[in-house]
């Protein structure tokens, strides 16, 4: 692999990034033949050293396992996490925290998994990229403009945000436009770090131990709305040369769509997912207003994008009780208020929420012959401080991690008082992660599970969770021994498109099986849902939560379809909860009591644990301090299966 | 001593990271304009050229002359001004600037620490030096018979003990065994495994039983976080010490780290022993009792 040209010869942009780079650093340079000391770069080179373990090739279960992993965090690479967060950190702490080594951060801080990362990315924001690094680079003349002194400065307001809402910074980049031509320094300067981020997820990959994909976060922010942020994660090493970033493709994500269908080819596999729709300002699921829908930019839009990250910090994306939704168990973890009359921007719209944008992905289908939101699910939590997978309720609290969230919204938990709460509605929550039913941990099964969308996303907790649908499914199959392989062979999973009924006879519809399993740190399983949504013939659409097995022997009321409450509770001065209510494992074969072979639907699950203390209540326990009185004092953590679809048999 | 080798001793990092911090000081002092030039400003062609080419990147086009002039006498102003600033003492007591130029230095001892590469025979020596720290902990592998007690309620444990009879007495072949359970979210066999390991998958007390199984015997009922379970260690792998190359990237990023605090801590060491120290013990105690 060819070297950077560039050498950081400085003293501070050197030696802040000192612990975590070094080693790979030093590595580099075995052989001690450089006749002067060498200066150390910026990023390293890959390990030279390949695990013993990884030697064997993983064995590989056809049924598959599932591994959870993190595709959402940032390091110090990232503008917001350095100056919002304070973040010192580069993304080689970031895998060996993943990885479950115990880290110390620049700040002194130590941290360490309880459960290490099966697999993960760094996501390091793409628009910022080549400037952050200039402006630690003392070789560099934009070392010394006064934009570098206010971002090292951790001057968020001093750094205009680098003109992220489409400004050019051309004091740092030399020229005034932020093209990608060879003489933008910040564009070059991106395309050697997006080199370096290669080889970071190269040298930290151990096939069937800890899987490590190349990714960044594109990160569109058109001007007076939300953003349309998505995070790019290749299957391996194919991948194409730096393409430019979201304001080189003029915050466009169509443009984003078309490059990668014109770059990444041959062997490079690529999904985009995009993420936070509920802070979209209305535009996630839209036309972003330049974007009109034709069947052609749909059928690019559903190759590029076949996930959604339902839940992060920064608030869940499910659904919103009052928006498309009477659904109760929609109040969790949602950031936003409901929008004003004629408000568009810091608040909830009804169409950014997931389970929305799949209705209507029902509808669009109707009309253009290709449903360009058929999402599968995943969650991660979008830390800034470069320590991925960290979604305890209670570390969230101990570690006092600090999250930024950027884009001048205001921080989350930063070294929180509860007046910020007050004042400012804040404070979201730790993240969850992303499941996987993949054949081995490694980058190949992993990626075709996501390209088949046999995923679902959590709140945090490692919830099991399988999901299938077929015809004709013995009625006892979610009991018997041979379920997964009789499921797998006789339907579909997660993510799947439920085939036509043999002989064209939907009949009284598929049955669908589901399977759950606690989290062995958390607490026991409440009720297992099925959420249906469906479009109609004049493209009316609807949806239906169904309680298909409820712990504690509770059965659904046949009118509501709910269980009552199954009466678990938390002791808010320990923390303590409920263990004698609730299930290790729920499962059922369901069968839908409202199908209709006529009309489009999807189904996914929900699981959802007892309540237990939500991370405020464990820090005001830490703290001695009073409940916050506007946050809920506890959760129901969940998961959430992708989901599967039923088309109507064409006539 | 070969003169590459000289390269990797410590008492060499600390002589160049001293000439370093020498050449910074004198290149401050001549761009502060302190010392003995106290009274004189110098506005040298490099300095003109810097000007100059700033101004040509941020607006696209070399300054005119006119503006050049207009440069030039702005930095004549700032310097003048930081001038006043230092001799009146404005930068004592501002612990921005304290904080700035502390880790300034800081840095600089780091950062002569972290170009040098440690050879074989340093990684060996601090492998040998902190050899537990990399112990590779002891594994087992097994086959397991779930009775889920969600399903079962309190005869799981009952159908476990019955299970654990027909296999030990040979009525139900091994190869058979998962036949006698329930089916099981995870997986029936595992290959070795560390306790934490098993404890992240079935929970602290399944991993707390599972290392005290006899191999190749089936054994239980063990509990776990979902129900019962009839286990059979295959083997058990004890713990070791991985050979260096196992672990060789890890050890390199970890000596780097311990070098660069080492460094800087030595560096600061070597400052601090010039100064006297006093605190008020007196204040501190009553501080301290205060609070």
């Amino acid at each position: 692999m060819p070297r950077p040209p560039f050498r950081m010869k400085g003293r501070a942009g050197l030696a802040a990034r000192w612990l975590p780079l070094i080693g790979v650093g030093l590595l580099a340079a075995c052989g001690g033949s450089a006749p002067e000391a060498p200066a150390a770069e910026d990023s390293p080179p890959p390990a030279a050293a390949t695990p013993a373990a990884a030697v064997a090739e993983p064995e590989r279960n056809t049924l598959r396992n599932a591994y959870f992993g993190d595709f959402h965090v940032h390091s110090r690479w990232s503008l917001d996490s350095y100056v919002l967060g304070g973040n010192r950190d580069d993304p080689l702490l970031a895998y060996r925290f993943g990885r479950g080594e115990e880290v110390t951060k620049a700040d002194g801080t130590v941290h360490q998994l309880r459960v290490p990362l099966d697999f993960m990315a760094v996501t390091d924001h793409d628009t910022w990229l080549g400037k952050v690094h200039l402006c630690e680079d003392e070789s560099d003349p934009a070392y010394q403009t006064p934009t570098c002194e206010q971002m090292r400065a951790n001057d968020w307001f001093g750094t205009g945000a680098f003109e992220g809402r489409g400004r050019r910074s051309p004091d740092i980049c030399g020229q005034l436009e932020a093209t990608m031509d060879a003489g933008n320094k910040c564009y070059e300067r991106a395309r050697h770090l997006w080199q370096d981020i290669q080889r970071n997820a190269d040298a930290f990959y151990e096939p069937g131990v800890f899987t490590t994909f190349p990714a960044y976060e594109w990160t569109a922010t058109p001007a007076r709305y939300g953003h349309l942020h998505r995070n790019v994660i290749f299957r391996g090493d194919a991948v194409p040369e730096w393409g430019g970033g979201a304001v080189e493709m003029e915050n466009r994500p169509e443009r984003l769509w078309e490059w990668l269908e014109a770059a990444c080819t041959g062997d490079c596999q690529v999904v985009a997912i995009p993420h936070n729709p509920n802070l979209s300002g209305g535009l996630a699921f839209d036309e972003f207003g330049w974007t009109p829908f034709t069947t052609e930019m749909l059928r690019l839009r559903a190759w590029a994008e076949p996930l959604v990250e339902i839940h992060q910090i920064k608030g869940n994306s499910e659904c919103y009780r009052g928006l498309g939704t009477t659904d109760e168990d929609c109040n969790f973890e949602n950031y936003y208020p409901v929008c004003e009359p004629g408000q568009r921007s810091g608040c909830a719209h009804a169409p950014d929420f997931v389970r929305n944008a799949l209705k209507s992905g029902l509808r669009l289908e109707a009309d253009f012959g290709v449903n360009p939101f058929k999402f599968g699910f995943i969650a991660s939590p979008d830390d800034h401080q470069s320590l991925p997978g960290a979604t305890d309720e209670d570390e969230f609290t101990d570690k006092a991690v600090k999250f930024s969230t950027g884009g001048g919204l205001p921080l989350i938990g930063r070294d929180l008082g509860w007046d910020e709460k007050a004042d400012g509605g804040n404070i979201s929550n730790p993240g969850g992660l992303v499941g996987v039913w993949a054949e081995a941990n490694t980058r190949e099964s992993i990626f075709d599970a996501l390209r088949r969308r046999e995923t679902f996303g959590n709140s945090g907790t490692r919830i099991h969770l399988r999901f299938f649908a077929g015809w004709g499914y013995p009625a006892d199959l979610d009991t018997r021994r041979d379920m997964v392989e009789a499921a797998y062979a006789g339907g579909v999973p997660m993510g799947g498109d439920l085939p036509d009924p043999p002989g064209g006879e939907a009949g009284d519809g598929p049955s669908f099986v589901v399977w759950a399993m606690k989290d062995p740190y958390s607490a026991n399983l409440q009720k297992v849902q099925i959420v249906k949504g469906w479009a109609d013939a004049d493209g009316q659409t609807a949806e239906q939560v169904y309680d298909v097995a409820c712990a504690d022997g509770l059965q659904p009321d046949p009118g509501t379809h709910r269980c009552a409450d199954n009466g678990a509770q938390v002791n808010l001065s320990d923390c303590s909860y409920s263990t004698d209510l609730g299930a290790a494992e729920l499962s059922t074969t369901w069968t839908d009591p409202d199908f209709d072979p006529a009309l489009r639907a999807f189904y996914y699950v929900r699981v959802l644990e007892n309540p237990t203390c939500r991370w405020t209540t464990h820090r005001a326990l830490a703290r001695g301090v009073a409940l916050p009185p506007s946050d809920p004092p506890t959760v129901k953590e969940r998961a959430w299966s992708s989901p599967i679809w039923y088309t109507p048999a064409a006539p | 001593m070969h003169w590459r080798r000289l390269l990797r001793e410590p008492l060499v990092h600390f002589l160049l990271a001293g000439g370093v911090l020498f050449g910074l000081s004198a290149l401050f002092g001549q761009s502060f304009g302190v010392g003995d030039n106290s009274n004189r400003i110098e506005v040298t062609a490099d300095r003109i050229q810097q000007l100059r080419e700033t101004w040509t990147r941020q607006r696209g086009a070399p300054p005119t002359q006119r503006e050049l002039d207009s440069l030039i006498e702005d930095f004549i102003r700032e310097e003048v001004l930081y001038r006043e600033a230092i001799a009146s003492g404005l930068d004592q007591g501002d612990t921005i600037v304290r904080r700035r130029l502390a880790q300034k230095v800081e840095f600089l001892a780091q950062s002569v620490a972290s170009t040098v590469e440690p050879s074989d025979a340093e990684l060996q020596a601090f492998f040998d030096d902190n050899a537990e720290r990399y112990r590779i902990p002891e594994k087992v592998s097994f086959s397991h018979v779930y009775f889920s007690g969600s399903n079962r309620g309190a005869g799981a444990e009952a159908a476990a003990r019955d299970a654990l009879a027909r296999l030990t007495s040979g009525d139900v072949a091994t190869a058979d065994a998962a036949q006698l359970g329930d089916r099981f979210m995870l997986q029936y066999e595992y290959p070795p495994q560390s306790r934490d390991q098993v404890r992240d998958l079935f929970g602290p007390r399944f991993a707390g039983r599972l290392f005290e199984l006899p191999v190749d015997a089936w054994s239980g009922p063990v509990p776990s976080s979902y129900g019962m379970h009839v286990v059979r260690v295959r083997q058990r792998v004890p713990s070791r010490l991985p050979a260096l190359g196992e672990v060789r990237s890890q050890l390199a990023r970890d000596l780097g780290g311990e070098r660069l605090r080492s460094a800087a801590d030595a560096y600061y060491e070597g400052l601090r022993r010039r100064f006297e120290i006093v605190v008020d013990a007196d204040a501190l105690a009553g501080g301290a009792a205060g609070n």
